[in-house]
């Protein structure tokens, strides 16, 4: 498996569990046993995840407060966004058309 | 009705959409060349069929018109046609915007509460591989494209 910085991403981003903890911090930081709580994962689990989400870079810890809160760090997923926008662009684009061809076609 | 993104694997782009419309005219969009040229692509887009052969193993060939004048040509080769339910293609070539658009796509059609459904993946060889071809760097700012992460993260 490749280990460029955008793959790392992707293999971090593509795990339900994992974009679930992210979303909880982009509403500030979180403890462990905090992400774990809404979803019933335990310690270890979240920790597992965690280390992923670290190792892409998605993901800081304090060393120093005890119980080492999570922060989300944006600079990765702003390439991630740089690789789906086009892509997202096409279909969102091609989807509004879709749709004015097919609902002016109703009214004929 | 609003698209809904995801990546289910790292080579892999899913969107969907509802439309207020059965699933037949939805899948004739899909299929009918008359249709295609006047939807296929962005706004500002135009699409020029070369050939279309809706067949396992036909091949349609398509050139989309960029709004700066820029030509991107693709063929595609078609693996599975059912009607109404599921079409796969592979595809070649094109860029639009600077990506590429070479990946199997895999579409899938269905009746939803609103109308019908379309659901459709990209998959990729090597999607990280294309981007670095491109060698892109994040257009977007910082904190734009951090709302709407978050709100991609939570529709996952």
């Amino acid at each position: 498996m490749s280990t460029d910085p955008l793959s790392l991403t992707l293999s971090a981003l593509a795990h339900p569990a994992r974009r679930a903890i992210l979303a909880q911090l982009t509403t500030g930081e979180r403890t462990v046993a905090e992400l774990g709580a809404p979803f019933d994962m335990t310690g270890p689990a979240v920790t597992k995840h965690l280390k992923v989400l670290e190792r892409a870079g998605l993901v800081e810890r304090h060393r120093e407060a005890q119980k080492r809160p999570c922060r989300l760090r944006a600079e990765p997923l702003r390439d991630v966004f740089a690789l789906i926008e086009p892509y997202r662009e096409f279909w969102d684009g091609s989807f509004d058309r879709l749709e004015a061809l097919l609902t002016g076609e109703k009214d004929i | 009705m609003k698209l809904q993104v995801d990546m289910a694997q790292d080579h892999i782009l899913g969107f969907s959409r509802s439309f207020p419309i059965p699933v037949e005219a939805l899948y004739q969009a899909w299929t009918d060349p008359e249709k295609l040229t006047q939807w296929w692509g962005p706004k500002g887009f135009t699409l020029t069929i070369n050939r279309y052969e809706l067949r396992i193993g036909g091949i349609w060939d398509y050139i989309l018109h960029g709004p700066d004048g820029t030509d991107y040509p693709n063929q595609a080769v078609f693996e599975v046609i059912e009607p109404n339910r599921r079409l796969v293609f592979s595809n070649i070539g094109g860029h639009v915007e600077d990506a590429h658009l070479t990946c199997r796509m895999v579409v899938r059609f269905a009746e939803a509460a609103e109308g019908a459904k379309v659901e459709l993946r990209m998959i990729f060889d090597d999607l990280v591989g294309l981007e670095a071809a491109k060698a892109r760097g994040a257009k977007q700012g910082g904190e734009e494209a951090f709302d709407r992460l978050a709100i991609f993260l939570k529709q996952s």
